[in-house]
């Protein structure tokens, strides 16, 4: 016998398989079992118990000449080993403590020290693989694994290389020996080795069939870190409604802590909260506010940096939340009933869409009605709650016919030119109260109306029929329907008569031959003013426009959806917008394009140019020219490093905002929340599977190092048979003629 | 009386047409409207009473006629039967009514029926085929647009108020009970009828009821908003 070969015996049945032996086992009870039932009224025991046992040895003899037992002597020649190194090359290796080197760099000093050890005659055969949410192999000789995968799937890494190895051919695997920190991202990552393993945690481990040697990498390292971990978040919120965010805040290493959350927009703080985490495990914090306005924002969440701390970035994450309305609350004002109220409240009562809160001026101070205040219907006009706390609860503020003088309104036109400001919409509608007419004239609101106001009565009574101004005959607002919708409209009766445009304000429809200061006298004029927008239309006649359907089909649904336009280009609804910007998903992986798409409509908007810009720094990341032709196109913008980022269509050269969208480049997330070394989840891997746990510094690649399995290869076989089956057969057929001579003896048939 | 009718004339004329509400009178068979002093007096009450602006002449309204449209606010009202209307008048005044159109109809014979409810009835199923008349019970809006009504009375009490409704909307109101007939004064400044049977206190209620009219073709159910039911809710216990 040669080294590396050993002798085995064995106990074979030549003749046996599974089936046919439980088959012939089942006959042999049947067949022994009713012979003893056959002598169960014998009076004598002593031949009652010869003849049973006698019947069973010809039965177990007829067994053995059946199924053929045979002792066979093995010669077996040892195989090398075949081991499998499976290195872990997650984001979370590149993690360094103090000022030690990361963990990667350790266990590649660590790799370059073993791999030339068990190159170098150690017996053991190698197969190199990294791995972090996929497997990768690495050839047999080096192993150098990048550290930036974006997760660590332990479980389905080993259980991809069982399957992966045997199709290399080289015979079966002897153990597999993973390097990894234990930072878990897949499904081990809820699991401690401390507790008991689930059942269907033992059963994906066994049904390996491997070994599992596991080293631990940075088991002993002092790793503080604390970090956010889920965020919940909804990616829609209603505005002027309270929105709740949950967030996980985790500490590692340190002792008891209570730290601030802190939620911030564009560095606005909007919520702080107290969370106290304990070692290892989590707490959680609640963070509140109301989001003022509509649109998509970049919100931010922080924790503060603790001393030591293993991982700064994992402190703060970036989401986008859209906020939308739920209902467009409009704010109603009118000096005077008339029949142009009449027909905007039946319009704006009957849009499911819109809260509707008005005050009609039913009485002024100079009307006598004649009773006491108990027989009237009427309320109090609560000026101060409406333009002063309750302003910023609507979205939309229309004074129709409202002259400000005799209710203290004045005192709130600044408090109104502000909520303008902000974002809040405005829309001023004509009559003998309103505009110049209504006392505006050099008031604060007048700054923020899109026209400049005549002082006195500028009230000018004609029968006229508005126009469209050409250059802005493709604003979303006077798409109303038929191009020329707006000359079978019944004419107005009056407009208020404007000094002029106020300032980046565009008019939309004027007069047909009235001039003013820079041009035909407006009737609607719209401005975007900061972030809001007003709108003046100059005249209370746009009822007609409603009563004239029934006299000219013609004008159709004119009036409502002129009126639905208006206010929807007030309330910035993104429909009504000439471009709209969207991200294909608002969050990005880092080294991942930013993709757009970008939507217009009927635009002519000349040179345009496509602004990246990161939200964190200010910094201008791109700026290209860009090509609009209508319809929709995809737009592409090269991979940022992580933070949010502001995305703009600006109009050149006047730099008009004309679409805007935001995204947050996200970093290595989940491996920057699971980067906490798990040597317990290590540990339990290795018990779970016969393998040996050991830390990197103790770790080596050699067989007294390892608990592997030792395969073996046949190279001779000798059989013996127990039974020679001529004496056998004559044994057998000797006894059975005995018991049938002991029976006609005694009597028994 | 001269005067305040000169001040009502001129001021009417300076005023723009929109801010204005302008009664358009529907015709009648015979005799016509009769009821031109109950129209000044009522413009009279709610110019003085309310911020509604208001014409103090009725102006006649052929429903065929697209000038209909400008004048949202109907009065048919006639000492006999009202006119039969052709086909285009029926199809204008329907167009009218359907599209935001109000029309009062005040029954001079106080009675409620008779041969102006008669045709009225009639030629309004022409108008409004399908549409049947409710009557309109206390706790409408109509009855708290201005004044709170408790009692909805006329020239003569006990007549009948009914509508046609479109969409919850009344888009025609019927008095049975005379209102104008009890708001109706001369030139010289004396009624020109009693009011039976509570006398003066009944024409106040009804210039409130009239002006409540008013009211509501221009605010339709304002005064249902929630923020005004607290308030109203009080002052109907009181």
């Amino acid at each position: 016998m040669n080294a590396g070969e050993e002798i085995r015996h064995a106990l074979v049945f030549e003749n046996a398989s599974s089936g046919r032996v439980l088959l012939l086992l089942l006959a042999l009870i049947l067949a022994w079992w009713w012979y003893r039932r056959g002598l169960l009224h014998s009076r004598s025991t002593t031949r009652r118990l010869l003849l049973m046992s006698l019947r069973g040895v010809n039965l177990l003899l007829l067994a053995g000449l059946l199924l053929g037992p045979v002792l066979e002597k093995r010669q077996l020649a040892r195989l090398t080993p075949r081991l499998v190194l499976l290195v872990d090359a997650s984001a979370s290796m590149n993690i360094a403590t103090g000022q030690g080197p990361s963990r990667l760099q350790r266990v590649q000093d660590w790799l370059q020290e073993n791999l030339q050890t068990a190159a170098a005659g150690s017996g053991l055969s190698w197969q190199l693989y990294s791995f972090d949410s996929q497997v990768a192999p690495a050839g047999s000789k080096s192993l150098r694994p990048p550290g930036n995968g974006q997760g660590s799937d332990i479980l389905g890494a080993l259980e991809e290389v069982v399957r992966q190895v045997p199709a290399g051919g080289g015979g079966e695997l002897s153990a597999i020996v993973l390097v990894s920190d234990g930072a878990d991202t897949g499904v081990l990552g809820g699991i401690t080795g401390h507790q008991e393993v689930p059942e269907w945690l033992t059963r994906r481990l066994h049904s390996l069939g491997v070994v599992v040697n596991t080293v631990a990498v940075g088991a002993g390292e002092e790793f503080v870190d604390l970090s956010l971990g889920d965020i919940e978040f909804d990616p829609f919120a209603f505005v002027r409604n309270a929105v709740e965010i949950a967030v996980t805040v985790r500490a590692v290493g340190t002792g008891k802590l209570t730290v601030p959350v802190t939620l911030t927009r564009q560095g606005r703080v909007l919520d702080t909260s107290q969370v106290t985490v304990r070692p290892g495990r989590s707490g959680r914090a609640v963070l509140r506010f109301v989001p003022d306005e509509v649109g998509k924002f970049v919100f931010r969440v922080s924790l503060p940096q603790v001393a030591g701390d293993a991982i700064p970035g994992n402190n703060v994450r970036s989401f986008v939340t859209r906020v939308v309305r739920d209902k467009t609350r409009v704010l109603h004002v009118v000096g005077r009933p008339s029949w142009d109220v009449r027909f905007l409240r039946e319009l704006l009562r009957r849009d499911q869409s819109i809260d509707l809160v008005s005050f009609y001026i039913l009485r002024t101070t100079i009307d006598a009605p004649g009773v006491g205040e108990g027989e009237l219907s009427l309320i109090p006009f609560p000026v101060s709650k409406l333009f002063g706390s309750e302003l910023d609860t609507f979205d939309l503020v229309i004074l129709q016919n409202f002259n400000h003088g005799p209710y203290s309104v004045g005192l709130y036109l600044g408090e109104i030119a502000d909520y303008v400001r902000r974002g809040g919409a405005l829309c001023m509608i004509g009559g003998d109260l309103s505009f110049a007419a209504g006392g505006y004239s050099g008031t604060v609101l007048e700054q923020v109306l899109p026209v400049r106001l005549q002082a006195g009565n500028d009230l000018r009574p004609e029968e006229f029929r508005p126009v469209p101004l050409a250059d802005n005959a493709l604003h979303p607002v006077l798409a109303v329907g038929r191009e020329d919708a707006w000359q079978h409209l019944p004419s107005l009766g009056s407009y208020n008569r404007a000094a002029g445009l106020a300032d980046t304000a565009t008019s939309l429809l004027v007069h047909p031959f009235d001039r003013v200061a820079g041009g035909r006298a407006p009737l609607l004029a719209v401005r975007q003013v900061d972030r809001g927008r007003s709108a003046a239309l100059l005249t209370d006649g746009s009822w007609r426009w409603r009563l004239a359907a029934a006299s000219n089909p013609d004008s159709g649904r004119v009036y409502q959806r002129f009126w639905n336009n208006l206010i929807r280009w007030l309330i910035r609804d993104p429909a009504m917008e000439p471009l709209s910007l969207r991200a294909d998903t608002p969050q990005v992986s880092a080294g991942r394009p930013i993709r757009l798409r970008l939507a217009s409509s009927s635009l002519r908007a000349g040179p345009l140019e496509l602004r990246l810009r990161n939200l964190d720094d200010g910094s201008l990341r791109e700026a290209s020219s860009l090509e609009v032709s209508g319809g929709q196109s995809e737009l592409s913008l090269p991979p940022q490093p992580p933070g949010a980022y502001l995305v703009e269509v600006v109009k050149k050269p006047s730099g008009r905002v004309l679409a805007r969208e935001v995204v947050v480049v996200e970093a290595a997330d989940l491996e920057q929340r699971h980067a906490e070394p798990r040597a317990d989840l290590l540990e339990m891997l290795a018990r779970q599977t016969g393998g040996r746990f050991s830390s990197l510094e103790d770790a080596r690649l050699e067989p007294g190092r390892l608990t592997m399995v030792q395969h073996t290869r046949l190279v001779a076989r000798v059989a013996h048979p127990l039974l020679a089956r001529g004496w056998l057969l004559g044994l057998l057929i000797a006894l059975w003629a005995l018991e049938w001579l002991l029976r006609r003896r005694w009597g028994y048939a | 009386m001269v005067a305040v009718m000169l001040f009502l004339a001129g001021w009417a004329r300076a005023q723009p047409a929109d801010q204005r509400v302008v009664f358009g009178l529907l015709p009648c068979a015979g005799a016509n409207f009769d009821r031109p002093g109950g129209i000044r007096q009522l413009v009279w009450e709610l110019v003085k009473r309310t911020s509604v602006e208001a014409d103090a002449d009725a102006r006649p309204v052929d429903p065929a006629d697209p000038q209909l449209f400008r004048t949202p606010f109907l009065l048919w009202s006639c000492p006999g039967p009202v006119a039969t209307l052709s086909e285009r008048q029926v199809a204008g005044l329907a167009a009218f009514l359907k599209n935001g159109g109000f029309l009062w109809a005040d029954d001079p014979s106080a009675s409620g029926t008779g041969p102006f409810a008669d045709s009225l009835r009639q030629q309004l199923q022409r108008v409004l085929p399908g549409q049947q008349w409710r009557n309109v019970p206390v706790e409408h809006v109509l009855y708290k647009t201005f004044f709170l009504i408790k009692r909805p009375l006329g020239r003569r009490a006990g007549a009948p108020r009914q509508a046609l409704v479109i969409d919850e909307r009344l888009v025609v109101l019927f008095t049975g009970g005379d209102l104008l007939g009890a708001m109706s004064r001369d030139l010289t400044g004396q009624w020109d009828f009693n009011c039976q049977p509570a006398g003066e206190v009944q024409r106040e209620e009804s210039f409130r009821l009239a002006i409540n009219i008013v009211m509501y073709s221009l605010c339709l159910d304002y005064k249902n908003d929630r923020v005004h039911l607290p308030f109203i809710m009080r002052r109907r216990r009181l």
